[in-house]
This record gives structure tokens, C-alpha cells and sequence, in this order.
């Protein structure tokens, strides 16, 4: 779907993407990663509306930067809020519709359609763009990126500023899109979303890729990572103690509350299997314990932490 | 790429004529009557006035000033609101969608300030035309020629300034326009044959047979390309038009435009 080799894009002396290689085959991914972590930078380069400083860049096998047979096979979504425009939804859509080289009159149905699939109604997309909320102008900026069926659509931050409805709604129509066999690039911060609709992720992080695939694979790659489970009992000292002779565990900390322990572990199953065991032969009480999940947040966390060098 | 042009101006048309926008176009549409009628309280009526004073009254408050000056407004930002509005992204990924978009808002910006300029005129010429010594019929017609140059010329010339100094366009149109096309143009001296006015006002004189000492200001025959031809005075200014547009064009296709802070 697209190729980077050593991408790099310079804002003067600030760094949006920095040194970013990958080879990302046709599928949907969700590209992660904090704020100013490159993203849009990195989707504004796809679609060429950037060109990059450093390095090359392939989409559908072709570099975007002033490639108008590209854009044709493109839709985009950008992050930012439409402001300053009194016209309607519909002629917001039918516009950008028709300047992809669609008659007018094949324009305005193309727009009925896509509104209909992002869930505008028919009174809602007739009023004028300045009296939407936020999310029904969201919808508005699918709408006008899916018009034309795309092969590819790269979509900035979409779930921004939706209610739980119309996020289920466009995670719905999303996770139609990929099952349709169409490739779809994702950024946000708001992970679970994009764990629901992509299989595939690109992490993200000072312009630079921290790691990608599945959840799995970026799992396996974090094997060696020590792994955190909290703990909270009466007889804390006692269970450091006990912990600390069991030999399971890398490090403890005490939490600056009474009865908190904060447990690294290289090897979370056998941490697991010899708990419950240790602290019934030594009678302690535990209230609380949980670990990280495998949520891809936590696996983000984790990566972060490998980053900084915390881990 | 026509029908993508058309569309643009379909769109910007109807969103021009909201209702602050359409409350200045009426102001300075009345401008020039509204001015015309106070001289004409003070001159109460008595007497009459030389065509070339009058005349020359009407081409610097219509083509001069209500089409310049909705060519600037029109034109200079046409840029500029697209990257504020955060629309411009929508625009930049459709094929050949950012020359559509300058093309199509030009067209607007020159379909108003034409408008303008032939609705003043309509307003301003029963206040003028009984003053007047001779026959004012050939005064409105090189008057709606003129209308129509300028409007074309000036938004040409706004579309390249909003392009070049996007960032704050009206601001740096006013003082190109002030600059250039209010000093630089009626200063004696070659340079002055990089201004639209300097073409605008020799047209006047020749198509009007106006002396130029006769007239009521700008009488120094330096300011008048007066040993030139229509032809050659049509021909530079359709260079600078099409000079203006062309490197408009290129340096939108050229020229990355980020929005915002994002990274």
C-alpha cells in the first residue's frame, strides 16, 4: 500500500518524520502515537501535500508529491474543524465530489450516498456547515472522502469529537470498508477504536516508527520487556519479602500509600502460578492485584517506555 | 478542468452573497453616487461642468476605486480563507484541485467586481449626465470598458499577492495597492509601466480624445503612455494578467502550505 525508505520531513529546524522506513502491504493499519508524533505530517506527505526533505516515499507504487493520478485513487480526512463556511453539507460534499471530475448532477448523488452511509440526516446535511456541531461536521469530512469510493483512504484523528453513537457508527462503516478489501490508514490516540477496525498498527513516535504489525507481533518483540503488576495488601513488607525469596520477580517498589507494591516481572506465568501459593503459606492478605493488559494501550505504554529508555 | 472550475464557481458564487459580504458590496457600489450627489448639493446646480473633470470623477471613483477595491476583497485572501477555514487539505488532495479553486474564485471575484463597477455606474450616471456639456453616451461606454479591464486586471493582481503573502493578504494588498498603483503609478518615470492604472487611464484619454493638459488632475503627459496604441496598451496588460495568473498557479502547485501547528 505504501513505501517509505528513510523518510524524513523538516519544518525548518523542527522535525516532523524522521528517518521513518517501512513497507506496509495492502490491509487496514492505524497509525498511533502521541501528539507530535508525526502522524500528520507522515499522512499530509501521502497525500502529497507535503514533499518530503529527506528520502522517498511510494504510494500505490507511486511518489504522491504533485501526482494527480494518485489523488484520484485517494480519500482524505484531515484532523483540523471546518470553520468559516455558511453552505450546506450537501454542497460542501457535492464541491470536493465534483472536483475530483464528476458532473454536477452524478456529484450530488454521490454525496447523498456517502451521507447516508456516515449517518447525516436528510434535514441535517440541507443546513448550513456553520450550525453543525463538531461531530456532524466530522461526518461531513468522511462523507467528502469516501464520495468517490477510493482505493485508499487515509483518514486524520475521524473519532474526534463524536458522540459513542456516531462512533460505533463510523467504526461500523469503517470495519465495512476493510472488509470490502479497501486499505484504510487510521491515526488517532484513541486505541481501542482502531483496535476494533484495524488488524495492523504503526507506532509512532518523534517522527519516528517505534514499531509495526499486529498486536501479536509487536507482543512478541516485548518479550523481554519486565512486565508491571500492582499489588495491594495489609502485610506489604512481609510480601515484598516473600516476593523478593521467590525469586519470580525483577524489582519491587513500595507505592507512597501504605500496602501498595508496584512487581516487574520477566515472566509473568510463573509469577502467576507461584502467587497464590506464597501468599496463602505466608498468610497475607491481599486486596488488590492487576497487571497490564494486553491491550494494544499497554503495549503502547510499553513501547514508550522502551523509547525513553525506562525499560 | 473546466467543469472543476465551474463547480468552484457555482459554490464560491453563492457563498459570496451572504449577507455581510453583500452589505459592503452594496456600500461601495453607492459610493461613488453618494459622492457625486454631495458635489452636486454644493454645486447646487449652477452652471455646468467639463466633461473631463466629470469624467475623470467617474473613472477614478468606479474602475478605479469600487472595482479595485472589490477586486482586493474578493480576490487578495482567496488563499488565505481556505487555509484558515482548514478546507485547504480538501482542496490539495483532488486532482489539479488547487489551480480549480484559484481559477474558479477568481472568476467570482472579477463576475462581482464587474458588477459593481456596471451597477455604480448605473447609480452615478443620471447625477453626472446633467452637468455634463456634451453627450456622456460615449463616457459610459469607455467607462464599462474600463470597468471590465480593471476588474480583470485587479483581481489578477490580487490572486498573485494572495498567493505571495498569503499570510496576511488584505494588509499587504492595501499596501501594494497604496504603493504601487497609487504612487509608483502616476510618478513620471518608466517604472510607473508596471501599473495597471498607468494602462487604465492612457485608454481613457484616447478613447475619450482628452487633452491631457486639459485634464483636471494627472496632467503631466509623463503618467500617459501617449505614443503608444490601444492595441500595445491591451497587449502589456493582458501580459500582466497573464503573468499575474500563471505564476499564481505555479506557486500553488508548487509551494507546500501547512496548516495549523499539527505534526
Amino acid at each position: 500500500m505504501f513505501t517509505a525508505d528513510r523518510l524524513t520531513k523538516l519544518y525548518g529546524i523542527v522535525v516532523g518524520v524522521n528517518d521513518f522506513s517501512v513497507d506496509v502491504g495492502q490491509g487496514s493499519y492505524g497509525l498511533l502515537g502521541p501528539n507530535g508524533s508525526g502522524k500528520t505530517t507522515l499522512l499530509n506527505l501521502m497525500t502529497g501535500q507535503l514533499k518530503p526533505t529527506v528520502g522517498s516515499l511510494y504510494v500505490a507504487g507511486e511518489t504522491p508529491w504533485k501526482n494527480n493520478r494518485l489523488l484520484e485513487k485517494i480519500g482524505f480526512c484531515c484532523a483540523l474543524d471546518i470553520l468559516q463556511t455558511k453552505r450546506s453539507g450537501l454542497e460542501w460534499v457535492t464541491l470536493y465530489t465534483e472536483m475530483l471530475g464528476y458532473r454536477h448532477a452524478i456529484a450530488l448523488d454521490m454525496a447523498h450516498t456517502a451521507l447516508d452511509r456516515v449517518g447525516l440526516s436528510r434535514a441535517d446535511r440541507v443546513r448550513g456547515l456553520d450550525q453543525y456541531s463538531r461531530g456532524m461536521k466530522q461526518r461531513c469530512k468522511v462523507a467528502q472522502a469516501i464520495a468517490h469510493e477510493p482505493d485508499l483512504l487515509l483518514l486524520d484523528e475521524p473519532f474526534a469529537g463524536l458522540d459513542p453513537i456516531a462512533r460505533y457508527e463510523l467504526t461500523s462503516m469503517l470495519t465495512n470498508w476493510v472488509q470490502e478489501g479497501r486499505g484504510l490508514i487510521v491515526s488517532s490516540h484513541i486505541l481501542h477504536e482502531v483496535e476494533t477496525i484495524c488488524e495492523n498498527f504503526l507506532l509512532m513516535m518523534n517522527g519516528r516508527l517505534l514499531a509495526d504489525g499486529n498486536v501479536s507481533d509487536i507482543q512478541s518483540m516485548l518479550s523481554d520487556v519486565p512486565r508491571k503488576v500492582w499489588i495491594r495488601a495489609e502485610r506489604s513488607t512481609d510480601l515484598a519479602i516473600a516476593l523478593q525469596a521467590s525469586g519470580t520477580v525483577d524489582s519491587i517498589s513500595f507505592h507512597d500509600d501504605s500496602g501498595g507494591l508496584e512487581v516487574t516481572t520477566f515472566d509473568a506465568v510463573l509469577f502467576g502460578q507461584n502467587f497464590a501459593a506464597m501468599i496463602l503459606d505466608n498468610g497475607i492478605e491481599v486486596t488488590e492485584l492487576h497487571s497490564e493488559d494486553d491491550s494494544l494501550d499497554s503495549v503502547f505504554e510499553m513501547l514508550m517506555r522502551i523509547h525513553r529508555g525506562e525499560a | 478542468m473546466i467543469g472543476k472550475i465551474l463547480a468552484v464557481f457555482r459554490y464560491e458564487l453563492k457563498q459570496s452573497f451572504g449577507i455581510g459580504p453583500t452589505i459592503i458590496w452594496l456600500l461601495i457600489i453607492l459610493f461613488p453616487s453618494a459622492l457625486q450627489f454631495l458635489i452636486n448639493l454644493r454645486l447646487g446646480g449652477a452652471g455646468s461642468v467639463a466633461i473631463e473633470d466629470a469624467g475623470m470623477l467617474v473613472v477614478v471613483l468606479i474602475p478605479g476605486a469600487v472595482c479595485l477595491l472589490n477586486a482586493l476583497m474578493s480576490m487578495s485572501s482567496f488563499l488565505h480563507i481556505e487555509l484558515e477555514g482548514n478546507t485547504w487539505p480538501y482542496v490539495a488532495v483532488r486532482s489539479q484541485g488547487k489551480v480549480a479553486m484559484m481559477f474558479g474564485k477568481y472568476l467570482v471575484a472579477v463576475t462581482r467586481s464587474m458588477a459593481a463597477g456596471l451597477f455604480a455606474l448605473m447609480l452615478m450616471m443620471p447625477l453626472t449626465s446633467h452637468a455634463l456639456e456634451t453627450d456622456f453616451r460615449l463616457l459610459v461606454g469607455v467607462t464599462a470598458a474600463l470597468i471590465a479591464l480593471s476588474s480583470v486586471s485587479y483581481c489578477s493582481l490580487f490572486c498573485l499577492l494572495g498567493v505571495i503573502m498569503h499570510k496576511k493578504p488584505l494588509i499587504m494588498a492595501v499596501i501594494y495597492m497604496v504603493a504601487f498603483e497609487g504612487v509608483i503609478s502616476i510618478l513620471p518615470a518608466v517604472v510607473n509601466k508596471i501599473t495597471i492604472h498607468y494602462y487604465l487611464r492612457s485608454m481613457l484619454i484616447r478613447w475619450m480624445d482628452w487633452k491631457v493638459f486639459d485634464l483636471p488632475i494627472l496632467s503631466d503627459p509623463n503618467i500617459f503612455s501617449l505614443e503608444s496604441n490601444t492595441p500595445l496598451d491591451l497587449f502589456f496588460l493582458a501580459a500582466i494578467n497573464v503573468g499575474c495568473l500563471v505564476t499564481a498557479a505555479t506557486l500553488l502547485v508548487n509551494k507546500e502550505y501547512r496548516m495549523g501547528e499539527a505534526i
